[in-house]
This record gives C-alpha cells, structure tokens and sequence, in this order.
C-alpha cells in the first residue's frame, strides 16, 4: 500500500537525483495470446500504462493477426524499398515513476508485429524455418529497415549501428535470436557515439513470415552532466522478465514445415556469431534474390561460408 | 603604433565594429573553428553576429535584447541569444561595441551528446513507423524542411524531455487541425521544431510573444529553416501550444528581414501567447490563412485576442475572414456544448461574459448576419433537446 502512494503516477516536482523507479507490477500481469496464422503466441505483459495518455494497439479478441492475407506497407522513406509489409500485433507503453511524485524517469515501449514480402516480391523456394535462409532474410531486413538511413549524402555516416550484442534463445520450439541496434550520432571522430539501442527479438512462424518483438527504452531524467540520474535497472528486468515469458505453440501446418525441414538440416541453430553489419548500405543493393543461391551479396556468402 | 587591445570579430571592413574581451578570444575562435568544421548552427552564429555589425542598434530585435545601462561606465548593453550562445555586447562611446560576456553550450556545436539523445534544438523529420503508434524523429543536419508540397512543419512547446516524446504527443493531434493534409502525413509524416527546455512557453502573464527570452534562439532556427524553405509549394506551420511563441518571434525575424511567404500557410493550436500579433506578422509576410487562423478553445484571453484583431482582418483583402465569423463559431461552439437555453446563460456566466455582453460583443463586430446566427444556434440546440 506504502509502495502504491509512495510512486504515484503523477509529476508534481521533477528531481533529477538517484531514485529506483518503479513501473507496472510484473507479477500481477496479466496473460496475452495473439494467434498468428494458426499459432499461439502467448506472453505475460503488464497493462498499457503511459506516461501521457496515448492508445495501445491491439488485435482484437477472436480474430487471427494474418486472417488477412495483405500487409501494410510501410510509408515512403521508412524502407529502402517497398518489398516488405508488416502487421502489428501489440504496442504498449510502460512508464515508471520515480518516488514522492518526482516525475517520470523513463518509459518502455513495446511493440510485436509480424513481417513478411509483399506479393510479387516473395523469396522464392526458401522456407523461414531453414536457419540459413532465416539468417539471409534477417540481414536483408535489417538492411532495408536500419541500414540505408545516413546523415548526409555526402559523409554517408549511417544512422544506426548493428546488430550487437546477438545472442540466440532455445526457449521455443523454433530457433530465436535478439540483438540490439545502437543509434549512431553524427561524428565519426568522437569515440563512443552509440546511444539509445533498440532490442530486437526474431522468430519465423510461418513459411513466409517472421515475428519481431522491439523495445526501446526511453529515459527521459538526466542530471546537469546529460548523465543517466536514476537506476535503470528496474526497466531492463521487466524487458528480461516480458521475454522469458514467450512462449509459442506451433499450428500442424507450421509444425508440420519445420519438422520436414529438420530432417534435411540436422542443426537447426542460428550461428553463434553475427557481427554488426557495414551500414549504409547503397539503396539498389539490396534486391530480392531470385532463388536461395548465395550468389547476390557479399553478406550472404559471408553467412553462408559458416 | 599600439595595437587594440580588444580584438576585432566582426565589423572589420564595414558596418560597426564589433569587439571582444581578450580572454573571451580562444572562445570566439573556438565557435569559428566549429563553423569552418562545417557545423550549420555554428556558421549561422557567425554569420548572425556579422549582421549585427551591420545593422546594430540600440532597440530591441527578436534575438537581442536592449537591458540596462553597465553601472560602471554608463554604457549601454544589450543581449544577444543566438543558437548554443548567450552574449552581452556593450556600447562604447565611440561607437564601437564591444563583447564583454560570451557563454557557449559545447555540447550544442559538438553535437554528440544532444542528438543522440534527442533533446538538440531544430528540426526533425517525423516518419510513421512500424509500430503504429510510435513516430520515430531524425534530427535535420541543415535544417532544411522536406521539399515536398504542402509539407507540414509542427512547432512544439518546450517542456518535453525528448522530441520522440513531443512527437507521439502531437503528430495525431496535428493530423486533425483543419486545412491539414491528415493521409499525407499518414503515408510520409511530417517535420518538427523542438525547443528544449524544462518549463512551457508563454502562458497567462507571457502572453506577448516578442518578450520571450528562453525561445529566441529557437526562434532563430525556425526563421532560418523558414527562409530557407520559400521555394517549397504550400508549406504549413502548425504552431502547438507554447510553440506559438516560437512561430511568432520567428515571423517578427522574417518581417524585419523583409522576406515573405507567399503561398505557405500557418495555424496555432491553444496558442500561449497572444494570435492577435501572430496575425499582424502573417498577413506582413504574405501568409494565406484559414479563416479559423487559431484554435483558442474555451480561453476568454486567446478570444478577446482574435476579437480585437478582427478589424484587421477584415480591412486586409486578402484575408479570406469574414464578418462575424469568429464571433460565430466562439458563441456557437460555447452554446452547443453548454446544451438547452437555460445552461446557455450559465455556461456564459460561468466564462465570466454574460448574454448581453456576448451580443454586444457580436453587433459590435458585425451586423445583423450575427445576431441571427445566434439566435439561431440556440433555437438549434433547443430543437435538438426536444426531439429526444
């Protein structure tokens, strides 16, 4: 009860000092489940709680997030081409509160959405659930989504930097990665210009489609150095908690592709290793493969020599 | 032959000079170093003291301030607020001037720190992202707006800690504002002035723009991206709460350069200070305006602000505002939400302006055309009541 009065959700005096803040309780959370053409996607996050008042986007109860077969395109200049589309399953803002009505010290934005190639624009022949066609399409997709951004024509200094910190979970009954993108500041000659990463956790569910979970961390209570002036450690835990919490129950037909596809490749692992990849890319390079040969980019062949 | 010993910054050839304490030198060269390296804020602040030797006077400009007399001396001082810079020029006899204070923000020209963590003064692109409710921002090098027509550019208050933070806020209020384009900032979003700072702009006692010290900076940027942004078709600047400070103060910078902008258009939302001088500016720069120039709300202030600028607007032949149409839409807007008559007179009371007063406010304006409009609302609302 203390707990409840003594971090209200309410600004009255902004203090940038040390405090652990406080967020949405964990343990009281309740259960989502998003089917996905068939497949059960169930994780426990806590209710939309933002800072402002702002909507979640949800599914709606009762309905399957690929019922319709089409995906939204993404606006003009997010991608680096218009092969990809996307459907949002979840988006939700979690804020925490410092203590004593001192402010909010920072938010964490979640978002789960399911990706996959426009009609016309499919990867022929390749299933998501081989790991090396898995691993190509991940690289062409960070390509598309992080990598063609830079700062000035002329500098060509990208904008983000990635994908770090890879690590591969086996907590599913298919394979899943994460990874974190660091935003990269403008200036090369200062060491150290990597902030504001955003965590990306990957899994394929369908022949065709991958699910992508992101968080980015906002922290918004700094001191007079620009300097981080609270414990972020409470945000990181929830992250951690939220994604231990995955689970996925695969429909037959999904199950069905993966079990055909282990039987041909003993190992079904992503690789141990992925380093950040060479950004910007140049726009045109990245066209679709017209089959799964390694042929077209120098990343692929990296990946495939393995 | 004794050499100065204040050195010559600026003025050297022509116009006034402008000189600096000899400790205030590595400083000065410092803020060079940063133009020469390319910084567009940096070349700007030059640039911008430069013009000052030219033009420099003692009364008040948007971005510097006439204060005080130097106790010792008598000379007069005046502060100047450039982008990253503060300085205190004073007067000399001889009519030279004369820097005698310069504090420089050196995260602002290293620009690592700030626009990483997105809190650096300027302009952002907003783009629609994956997430469906998350507006992602990339802070604009040069602070050139989108060349795109009809591209929409948001001034926001301060008083947000991030832009990611201003933007989620704003971008889907801005979408509904009457005379913008809601799809196209759907399909390739919008752009975005961001003013750090911890508390909001204007407000009930800062009502007058151009006395606003912690915005002329800002102000600066927003003129010069405004500039450099003539060419673009259709351009529309949506001033958001305390940003109407800023949009004001930077329209007042593009008077007294003599620019125009023919073809853009603005729009305040809950402005903080007054529109009434945000009309006068727009209509000097050649703005097309809405009739609706200002979304005021419920706030008696903003009202009686637009009402006395109305004059203006109706002598102005360009100005598409019409007789009683402000005075319309304030007292139909106030009655439909008040509900049947008898809450009219309270819903009034309760403003503070009675029923007399409010018709005598709308014949004052206009004629007749008025007070049928009025009438009308009521007997309108009445009809609604009744039906049920």
């Amino acid at each position: 009860m203390l707990n409840f009065l003594k971090y209200l959700p309410l600004e009255w005096r902004k203090r940038h000092e040390y405090c652990v803040p406080k967020g949405p309780s964990f343990r009281w959370a309740p259960w989502v489940t998003i089917p996905i053409a068939g497949s059960r996607l169930r994780l426990k996050a806590p209710r939309h709680s933002p800072r402002r008042s702002g909507e979640q986007w949800r599914l709606l109860p009762g309905r399957d997030l690929l019922d319709d077969p089409r995906l939204n395109h993404m606006a003009t200049g997010v991608m680096a081409n218009d092969y990809w589309g996307n459907a949002p399953a979840l988006s939700r803002r979690f804020a925490f509160w410092g203590p004593w009505m001192s402010g909010c010290k920072a938010e964490l934005a979640m978002s789960v959405c399911a990706w996959g190639r426009q009609k016309g624009h499919e990867f022929a022949d390749i299933s998501f659930f081989h790991p090396k066609a898995f691993e190509m399409v991940l690289v062409q997709y960070l390509n598309d989504y992080y990598g063609h951004k830079h700062w000035n024509v002329h500098t060509h200094i990208p904008r983000w930097h990635g994908p770090a910190d890879w690590q591969r979970h086996n907590h599913l009954p298919v394979f899943a990665g994460s990874c974190k993108i660091y935003s990269q500041g403008p200036d090369p000659d200062i060491t150290n210009n990597l902030s504001f990463p955003e965590h990306l956790f990957f899994f394929p569910i369908t022949d065709q489609h991958f699910v992508e979970i992101t968080f980015v961390q906002h922290l918004y209570s700094r001191d007079k150095n620009g300097d981080i002036a609270f414990d972020t450690a409470p945000i990181q835990a929830l992250q951690d908690a939220i994604v231990n919490s995955i689970s996925l129950e695969l429909s037959p037909a999904a199950q069905a592709s993966y079990d055909r596809i282990k039987k041909e490749v003993r190992n079904m692992q992503l690789p141990k290793e992925f380093a950040p990849l060479k950004w910007p890319i140049d726009p045109s390079a990245s066209q679709p493969p017209a089959s799964d040969s390694p042929n077209t980019a120098t990343d692929q062949d990296r990946l495939w020599k393995l | 032959m004794n050499q100065n010993p204040y050195p010559a910054i600026a003025g050297k050839t022509s116009g006034k000079r402008i000189r600096c304490n000899p400790e205030l030198l590595p400083v000065w060269q410092r803020l060079e170093q940063a133009a020469l390296r390319g910084h567009h804020w940096a070349r700007l602040a030059v640039r911008e003291l430069h013009y000052l030797a030219s033009g420099l006077q003692d009364k008040n400009n948007v971005y510097t301030r006439a204060g005080d007399r130097d106790p010792v001396t008598g000379n007069t001082r005046l502060t100047v607020f450039l982008p990253g810079l503060k300085a205190t020029v004073v007067r000399w006899p001889n009519d030279n001037y004369c820097m005698t204070e310069l504090v420089l923000d050196g995260n602002y020209f290293e620009a690592t720190r700030d626009t990483r963590e997105q809190t650096r003064m300027g302009l952002y692109r907003v783009t629609p992202s994956r997430d469906p409710k998350h507006w992602p921002t990339e802070y604009v090098d040069d602070g050139k707006v989108l060349p795109k027509d009809s591209r929409v550019v948001a001034v926001v208050d301060a008083g947000y800690e991030t832009v990611v933070d201003a933007a989620r806020e704003i971008v889907p209020r801005t979408m509904k504002h009457p005379g913008v384009p809601t799809s196209t900032i759907r399909q390739s979003g919008c752009d975005l002035h961001f003013t750090p700072g911890e508390k909001r702009l204007g407000g009930l006692t800062r009502y007058n723009a151009l006395r606003q010290d912690s915005s002329r900076a800002s102000a600066l940027h927003l003129a010069d991206s405004m500039m450099a942004a003539r060419d673009i078709p259709g351009v529309i600047w949506v001033g958001d709460q305390g940003g109407s400070a800023v949009v004001t103060q930077a329209m007042q910078i593009l008077v007294d350069r003599g620019v125009t902008l023919k073809g853009h258009s603005a729009y305040l939302y809950k402005p903080r200070t007054s529109p009434g001088d945000a009309v006068r500016l727009a209509h000097r720069l050649e703005l097309t305006l809405n009739e609706a120039f200002a979304d005021t709300g419920w706030d008696i202030q903003g009202a009686l602000s637009q009402l006395s600028v109305a004059g203006v607007r109706l002598d102005h032949k360009q100005d598409p505002y019409n007789k009683g149409y402000h005075t319309q839409a304030w007292i139909t807007g106030l009655v439909k939400a008040a509900g049947p008559v008898g809450v009219v007179g309270a819903g009034a009371a309760a403003i503070g302006a009675s029923i007399p007063m409010l018709s005598g406010i709308v014949t004052v304006i206009g004629g007749v055309g008025v007070a049928y409009a009025l009438g009308q609302s009521v007997a309108e609302d009445l009809r609604h009541k009744l039906k049920r």
